[in-house]
């Protein structure tokens, strides 16, 4: 699920009528997350319910004065277990697009940059590893081992991730290292490392970050998966997956144990969707077409 | 909220529970079992209740039938392929057992005439019914059994179920002699075509010489194998050359849906005839459909109950206070409602339901959320800090529920445990390498209490909660070698009243099957034996569909 | 043609790769295949007796090499679990997902196309919004979610569809699409935003092309600009992200299969993956991979179909 893939042919897009608009909505979508990010961080110091306590309501209930956003099969609280659950989605989602874009970039560069044997080898490397069914690498990973701790799930889901962000920085640090000014520079005799630093970079890394919140987005959603075929984080750590997953057995009860997280999730999703895309467009402008 | 509109999803917990004891038990089998030297099981569950008592008057030939099973075999042959309730549904339209339940709930000979003994019980003669052909048109010999116990016997995982049988001679076309390596006098329990024992259904001499036989499979029952599409569905066709009555249906189609929810949405969508749950609240709502004649519900006799596995040798679990304390810090009503069991199941206070015949009271603890604080803090006074302990389930999301839930309750008694998820394979790699500490296990008790031998035995390399004592060793050695019911009950009260000192399990209910089915379907709870006298059409949670036939 | 066959050769070395990562990693991570074969009773001379005859036994690359010997018969070895060669079993299995998977690119594509050329004729107008937006919302609604979401409503409480399986073409062709709607609904929701998009943006910067002002100068009517002028030269990314989807998507069969309980290829990787049924889940593998690659590989050849520019600069 890897809505990155995509980007790089369109950072050229010219006008898009949305993108004086974005202004409203991209701000809302940074309120959204700060909020969501600011909460799940302060979560225990909270007035929330124990997202584990089964005591919090009556199993099933609709929204109430206690249970604001009701609760669960098992009388959790889910606004409680939602608070809880965007901490391993946000951990995961910003760590594994992190793991992979700080590999994957270094790979991408050196390949891009140095070209011939190196690029080759990356470039097969990344094939081989895009060419595995994502889901299927992660899921299988993840049973194999039989570790479900938080490193094990960020890892694999970088794994997905990998694949695509060295081919994206390759293609970028390969457009600009052929540019005048840095054939330039080396001309008057600066270091590769230099010339990396100084002139590569500033034009790689802005892009990949705008790529990177769109990661997370996808990031997000693959942890959902993952944790649907129950191959996330060991309950009872809350994830929003695998609280849908558990509320997809009650929902001709009740439909707010898959409703809760799946809205946060969607909210989430479509807000990291709205920033990468008002930031990819903008970079689209400023630095030309790729 | 009325029960109708309550659908929990019981079903998944048990068929996971019961699969795992299905992978447990059939990958060694039931023990041997002693006793009555009657070659008859004098407890096995009670009869069934609450099943129509539609007659087999006015039945026609003919229709489908289409059956919802929860999940694929790995093959049809009995002597290779260890089958849940899923796989013994469909064997036992094939297959037929030597010998199966009469309606009280005693083992009679079924595809044998007699199963007989000597006195002492390490000779057993089974004389077979004359004229009995598999589909193939083979007979149904000496020859024939012979073949498929000595099938039996070379299969590394299944080879169990006949752990004491030392020799078989061939009298003559009718009559086997099977000689004992000790007494064995619940030897015809074995015959019936369990989970754990499949050695009683007879396959075809020319189906076990086949390679491919467990994907051909040949019996001498009332239908006769069409086709398999594995994970999609398997078919019979009515055997007309069936040594009794035929079948009245024409086809039956078994169709795999391992989704709980899937599975029930099928028999409401009328997609399928017959489903069949061990979810209470699914038995409920269908039985209040029931009086509106949407739906018949058939009702099984209780089967093992639900349970926890403590492994007795891991720290602190070895400290049986800790034990204790878990036991006491399960309020098993919070259970039942999480199951929406409450007012089906029974509560369970060792491996006997206590309407059983073979219960005793013991030691066993009660809920009590003080008790078990008072008994953890005087752990921690004397030993330290507990540790966190590793809680091992399955991956069902409905089952992680479930351990949420007792996760949940053992931290009120300040108990803490991890819960892991694994494949049911790796749960059973872990049990037997004894790499466990809590986990969800089943397939112990609700029978006789022989059956329960290596499971409670110090010898037998089975004892995975490797709890014992010597007491309960000779109690259970005893008891084996007992032919009258009372005094072997003596002995295996005392093997409860040792449970409920130790508790090296928790004990979560019993367990009863519902097989639903479309207000057209007849005779589903009926099973007519050879001599016309009524067997038991249900027990746990598999059925014989011999009698049934469709009103049109 | 050198290329083609550079390309071809590409092919196969990454498809080679991919299943001797994938036949590593089985072997080399935890979790022990006799047990789950032969059960918690077997004694250590079964297991040893076991592990002798599934060749587990072997140093890995010889174990690989016979594999691939095999494989390239046709033969991918037999399911421990089933007992069902592993070709037959993904032969049963594998019309199922790519049904599933065609069906969904259907539709996603029947849905996008006229979404992208509404909103690329009028770039800002409100329909162009109005798409946008809903696309955007379209993209973050997860595959999982649609499904449970259509499975309450239409199969559960309206009782529209079956929740059940798979009907075979062959039995009912009515009946085959009807079981395949809801999860083919669910697996194409994402890329229908996904292929708006691209092709939306594709159309406005062809719309602003000089051919296209001289044919509505010319006076064509705009149904004509766009169907027999404007649409060929804007669908090159529209066809890329077609193909680079299939892998996506074989990743949300997974999930959806699951759901559905669809009898297809994806459910069986992930039973295989969940009870260490290590030739199943390496025949599976290599099926995805080999599929995945091809379709790409179509769609570079597309490429130069479409584009006759490409042929001639090509990169990569």
């Amino acid at each position: 699920m890897t809505t990155a893939l995509t980007a790089p042919t369109h950072t050229e897009v010219v006008e898009t009528p949305l993108t004086h608009r974005y202004g409203v909505t991209v701000w809302i979508s940074v309120l959204w997350l700060a909020t969501l990010a600011t909460t799940a961080l302060i979560a225990p110091l909270l007035p929330l319910y124990d997202p584990s306590d089964t005591r919090a309501g009556v199993p099933l209930s609709i929204p109430t004065g206690h249970n604001w956003l009701g609760t669960d099969q098992l009388g959790r609280d889910l606004l409680s277990r939602t608070v809880y659950g965007a901490r391993v989605s946000i951990v995961v989602g910003v760590a594994a697009v992190l793991v992979s874009a700080i590999i994957g970039g270094f790979i991408g560069l050196v390949a891009g940059y140095f070209q011939r044997r190196i690029e080759m080898v990356t470039l097969f490397g990344a094939d081989v590893l895009m060419a595995f069914p994502t889901l299927l690498l992660a899921a299988s990973i993840v049973a194999f081992t039989n570790s479900r701790g938080l490193p094990t799930v960020v890892g694999v889901i970088a794994l997905i991730y990998l694949g695509p962000t060295i081919r994206i920085v390759r293609a970028l640090t390969l457009s600009v290292s052929h540019r005048e000014f840095v054939t330039a520079s080396r001309s008057l005799g600066a270091t590769n490392g230099r010339i990396i630093r100084r002139e590569v970079m500033p034009n790689v890394v802005p892009t990949l970050i705008s790529m990177m919140i769109v990661a997370i987005a996808g990031a997000v959603v693959a942890e959902g998966g993952l944790a649907y075929l129950n191959l996330s984080v060991a309950p009872p750590t809350p994830t929003w997956g695998s609280m849908i997953a558990a509320g997809k057995d009650k929902i001709d009860d009740s439909l707010y144990p898959v409703l809760i997280p799946g809205g946060a999730l969607f909210l989430t999703v479509l807000a990291l969707t709205l920033i990468g895309d008002a930031v990819q467009k903008r970079q689209g402008r400023d630095l030309g077409p790729i | 909220m009325t029960h109708s509109r309550k659908r929990l999803r019981r079903i998944t917990a048990t068929l996971s529970i019961v699969a795992l004891a299905a992978l447990a038990a059939a990958c060694g089998g039931n023990d041997p079992k002693s006793t009555s030297t009657t070659g008859v099981s004098d407890t096995q569950a009670p009869v069934l209740t609450n099943a129509p008592t539609t007659t087999i008057q006015g039945a026609t030939q003919g229709g489908t039938l289409t059956v919802a099973i929860e999940g694929e075999s790995s093959g049809f042959n009995p002597t290779a392929d260890p089958w849940s309730n899923a796989g013994h549904n469909v064997a036992r339209s094939i297959f037929e057992p030597l010998a199966t339940f009469d309606s009280t709930g005693k083992v009679v000979p079924y595809l044998a005439e007699s199963i007989e003994p000597n006195t002492d019980a390490t000779v057993w003669t089974i004389t077979l019914r004359s004229g009995v052909k598999f589909q193939n048109g083979e007979p149904l010999n000496a020859e024939a059994v012979r073949l498929n116990f000595a099938a039996v016997q070379a299969n590394a995982s299944f080879k169990g179920q006949l752990e004491l049988l030392a020799s078989m001679k061939v009298v003559d076309d009718l009559t086997l002699e099977l000689t004992m390596s000790k007494a064995w006098s619940t030897f015809p329990n074995t015959l019936v075509g369990n989970i754990g024992s499949q050695v009683g259904y007879m396959s075809a001499p020319a189906m076990l010489a086949s390679a491919d036989g467990g994907r051909n499979p040949i019996g001498t029952g009332p239908f006769t194998f069409s086709e398999w599409v594995p994970d999609d569905h398997l078919t019979v066709v009515r055997n007309d050359n069936y040594w009794g009555t035929p079948a009245w249906l024409d086809t039956i189609v078994f169709k795999p849906i391992p989704d709980s929810t899937t599975r029930k949405a099928a028999m409401d969508a009328g997609d399928v005839d017959v489903y069949y749950t061990g979810s209470s609240s699914e038995i409920i709502e269908y039985q209040a459909l029931q009086k509106d004649g949407k739906f018949n519900v058939a009702i099984g006799a209780p089967s093992e109950p639900d349970m926890v596995m403590f492994n007795t040798k891991s720290m602190p679990l070895d400290d049986v206070r800790v034990r204790r304390a878990i036991v006491m810090a399960t309020d098993m009503s919070r259970v039942f409602d999480y199951l929406d069991a409450t007012g089906v199941k029974q509560l369970t206070h060792g491996p006997y339901a206590d309407t059983s015949f073979w219960y005793a009271k013991s030691n066993y603890p009660e809920f009590d959320i003080a008790g078990a604080t008072k008994l953890i803090e005087e752990y921690v006074a004397e030993k330290g800090a507990l540790p966190d302990i590793e809680f091992a389930g399955n991956q069902s999301p409905f089952l992680v529920g479930l351990q949420e839930l007792y996760q949940s309750m053992w931290k009120d008694a300040g108990i803490n445990v991890k819960i892991v998820s694994r494949a049911q394979a790796e749960n059973i790699t872990a049990v037997v390498g004894g790499k466990f500490q809590i986990i969800m296990w089943g397939g112990i008790g609700g029978g006789d209490p022989d059956d329960d031998y290596s499971d409670f035995h110090s010898g037998t390399g089975l004892n995975f909660s490797q709890f014992n004592t010597p007491e309960m060793d000779a109690a259970l050695d005893k008891g084996r070698t007992l032919a009258d019911a009372d005094a072997r009950k003596v002995q295996y009260d005392i093997v409860q009243q040792i449970l409920g000192d130790g508790v090296p399990f928790l004990w979560a209910g019993t367990n009863q099957f519902g097989v639903i089915s479309k207000p057209s379907v007849q005779a589903l709870g009926s099973f007519t034996l050879p001599d016309g006298s009524a067997g038991q059409a249900i027990t746990g949670g598999q059925f014989f569909l011999k009698d049934v036939w469709l009103k049109q | 043609m050198s290329l083609f066959r550079s390309r071809l050769f590409r092919l196969l070395a990454v498809v080679m790769a991919v299943t001797f990562a994938s036949y590593s990693m089985v072997s080399l991570l935890p979790g022990d295949v006799v047990t789950a074969v032969l059960g918690e009773r077997a004694t250590e001379a079964d297991r040893v007796a076991a592990r002798h005859d599934l060749h587990l036994d072997d140093p890995l690359p010889v174990r690989y090499g016979r594999w691939v010997a095999e494989a390239v018969t046709g033969d991918l070895g037999t399911s421990y679990r089933t007992h069902q060669p592993v070709s037959e079993a993904i032969g049963q299995r594998i019309w199922v997902t790519l049904e599933l998977v065609f069906l969904s690119q259907l539709l996603a594509l029947a849905l996008a196309i006229p979404m992208a050329i509404f909103a690329a004729l009028r770039p800002g107008s409100w329909i162009d919004r109005v798409m946008s937006g809903l696309q955007l919302g379209m993209l973050a609604v997860p595959g999982y979610l649609v499904a449970i979401v259509l499975m309450a409503v239409f199969a559960v409480k309206l009782g529209w569809f079956d929740t059940t399986g798979f009907v075979h073409f062959t039995d009912s062709p009515f009946g085959n699409i009807k079981s395949l709607l809801l999860p083919s609904v669910a697996l194409g929701f994402e890329q229908v935003a996904l292929y708006a998009r691209v092709l939306r943006t594709d159309l406005v910067n062809t719309f602003n092309q000089d051919f296209i002002w001289y044919a509505r100068a010319r006076g064509l009517r705009t149904r004509r600009i766009v169907t027999h002028h404007a649409l060929r030269p804007s669908s090159i990314g529209l066809v890329t992200l077609t193909g680079v989807s299939v892998g996506r998507m074989i990743g949300g069969t997974v999930l959806v299969e699951s759901i559905f309980a669809l009898p297809g290829l994806g459910r069986y990787t992930i039973d295989a993956i969940n009870n260490r049924d290590f030739l199943a889940l390496q025949g599976a593998v290599v099926v995805l991979t080999l599929g995945f690659v091809l379709v790409n590989f179509v769609v570079d050849i597309l490429h130069g179909v479409i584009d006759p520019r490409i042929r001639a600069e090509e990169r990569l």
